[in-house]
């Protein structure tokens, strides 16, 4: 954009970390700190992720620090990577800090299956799956929600598909907050977005979102692994996915209706994407209602897909086939969390809860050894599973990253390679992929996103997580 | 100065730059690259028929992003997407268009939303440009 790139003032506090002081711009509140060794630092600073990331240090109740993970790159208002907490009392809540993806996020199901039983199967098992999962262009799903069912999945997510019989009660006690989020208010959810969303449920939707078939290459640690039902040399089923419609007019309704109380209210922010509301205000507590209505949306949508996977795995190898749902976390959410004895609406935009094991809410089962942690690599390269930390709470805002992060634009990416090539390179390394058109694959090739291998290296270094296992790609079904 | 619209560089998201000579002219150009972007993914059945929005918001920008929102909301909705589009109406805060149409094959699902992320539309005595963003 036209706009110029600023640079400021900043200090390297140790290998993970560089601080932007408080003073580099007459309106920050607070100091903001940056996640990245001295190749991601570099990688981040090309973009304008650092301009965004100081703009959100001016937000209104704002507590120290503003962060950026070491997979930032340049979004619109919050750099994607960004994570921001705001005081409930006088702070304000942001759509555009959350994104409109609303609770985009990531699913791992353990399948018990050696990879060795599932590679034979492989192009059978992805064509079920390319088959009963919708992907690429908002074809309709298999679920097609009346008003009343629409409301249900509205109001209590994953739960709501109990009696459906496409979830089980251990699905839900390992997803975070329980698929269900108790503040939304399928009210606040426009006629709009309900049109949006309503033939959506079960489907993956398209640019990054995918599921992958995956090996578990290596174990770091495996007394977590053990806990997660993790080996290596298993297969893994990797689910990316958010709110689809529903969720990016959600963000839409929000952002315009944020964007007329700044100008009632003659609130001047530094990019108009930032619009926000006073939390407690009855504007801001609307569209945290309908952001978690979405969020709700989006954890049925990944639990139905989940269903159609387990139904892939019953067709292709053995009736009695069970995946387990290892952990489903978001990484585009708001919640209202309690860090220092504080109140805080905390922002994570393209960032991923990563609670140690002393939190109340991680699951009884990862109690020993904390939350996992899910970070899928870029198409073809590798994922990571990690745990939180405790120490993350005091770092992070219990806070950590969420995947490779871009580095290159789509375009720059499709003239880097074409998709032709990336399919050749892929299916050379063994990996079938499906559901994508050559442009897609293009624009999501590796070599358009940053070095995953690094970007974990600096969260388990700086202590925001802990790795558990490596997986890599076998089959991906890309949206 | 003809209307046109060229793609800048963005690292995750796509970033148009739009020119014209007035600013309806701008408004319409923005409808038409929008159009092709998503005909291009979701590919088009034939015409469609005409239709007419009516938009009001604070200002000149906010009306762009008004605009290009009900399009995306349109074509995933109604699997509707315009081919053509002329202002007939506009003052600061308000805004009339008609446009012709097509029906896509399917209901396109790439772009999200357009963002008011770096918004600029301004107008000089050479005619209007504006950057906006959109969410893919």
């Amino acid at each position: 954009m036209t706009t110029a790139k600023r640079s400021y003032p900043h200090a390297r506090l140790d290998a993970q970390v560089v601080e932007i002081p408080v003073t580099a711009r007459s309106d920050m509140r607070v100091a903001a700190r940056i996640y990245a060794d001295a190749t991601l630092w570099d990688q981040i600073r090309r973009d304008r992720s650092v301009d965004q990331l100081v703009n959100v240090a001016t937000l209104p109740g704002v507590e120290s620090p503003v962060l950026a993970m070491p997979d930032a790159h340049e979004g619109y208002g919050f750099p994607v990577g960004g994570v921001a907490a705001f005081r409930a009392g006088d702070g304000i809540i942001s759509p555009g800090g959350v994104g409109y993806d609303i609770n985009c996020g990531v699913r791992l199901l353990a399948s018990g299956l050696p990879a060795a039983v599932v590679r034979p199967q492989l192009g059978a098992l992805m064509h079920e799956l390319g088959r009963s999962i919708p992907s690429g262009t908002g074809r309709g799903g298999r679920l097609d929600l009346d008003p009343a069912g629409l409301d249900r999945v509205l109001a209590a997510g994953s739960r709501a598909l109990l009696d459906r019989e496409m979830a089980t009660v251990d699905d839900l006690l390992h997803t975070e907050a329980g698929g269900s989020l108790a503040a939304a208010d399928p009210d606040a959810v426009s006629d709009r977005a309900r049109q949006r969303g309503h033939d959506q449920l079960g489907t993956l939707g398209s640019g990054n979102h995918f599921v992958e078939v995956q090996e578990v290459e290596s174990v770091f640690d495996d007394t977590a692994a053990e806990a997660m039902g993790l080996r290596a040399g298993d297969c893994v089923v990797l689910i990316h996915t958010g709110s689809r419609g529903l969720g990016h007019q959600v963000c839409t309704d929000y952002v315009r209706a944020m964007d007329a109380v700044m100008r009632r209210a003659g609130i001047v922010l530094p990019d108009r994407e930032l619009a926000c509301a006073p939390f407690g205000s009855p504007e801001g507590q609307r569209y945290f209602g309908a952001m978690c209505a979405a969020a709700n949306f989006a954890f049925a949508n990944r639990q139905a897909i989940t269903h159609a996977v387990r139904r892939a795995f019953r067709q292709t190898f053995a009736a009695d086939a069970t995946l387990e749902v290892v952990y489903d976390v978001a990484h585009n959410m708001a919640k209202l969390e309690t860090h220092h004895g504080r109140e805080l609406v905390v922002h994570r935009k393209g960032a991923t809860r990563a609670f140690g094991p002393a939190h109340p809410e991680t699951p009884p089962r990862y109690r020993a050894i904390g939350q996992p942690v899910l970070i899928p690599g870029s198409m073809g390269t590798a994922s990571y599973v990690l745990v939180g930390t405790d120490a993350a709470l005091d770092l992070s805002f219990g806070s950590c990253c969420h995947g490779a992060g871009r580095a290159m634009s789509r375009h720059a990416a499709r003239t880097a390679q074409s998709g032709a090539e990336v399919r050749r390179g892929l299916e050379a390394r063994g990996i079938v992929v499906t559901g994508a058109g050559n442009r897609e694959l293009a624009e999501e090739a590796p070599h358009a996103y940053k070095d995953v291998d690094r970007v974990v290296d600096v969260v388990h270094d700086a202590r925001l997580a802990r790795r558990v296992a490596r997986l890599v790609p076998v089959g991906v079904l890309k949206g | 100065m003809s209307s046109r619209h060229e793609f800048i560089p963005h690292v995750a998201e796509v970033a148009w730059r739009l020119t014209a000579d007035t600013v309806p002219e701008l408004y319409a150009e923005a409808c038409v690259a929008l159009g092709q972007m998503l005909v291009a993914e979701a590919g088009d059945d034939g015409p469609a028929g005409e239709r007419v929005l009516t938009l009001a918001a604070a200002d000149a920008e906010a009306l762009l992003v008004d605009l290009l929102n009900e399009l995306i909301y349109l074509a995933e909705a109604a699997r509707w997407a315009p081919r053509s589009a002329r202002a007939e109406q506009w003052d600061a805060g308000n805004l009339t268009m008609r446009l012709t149409g097509v029906r896509l094959r399917c209901a396109p699902s790439r772009i999200k939303s357009a963002t008011h992320h770096a918004l600029h539309l301004t107008t000089t005595d050479a005619g209007a440009v504006a950057e906006v963003i959109l969410d893919v």
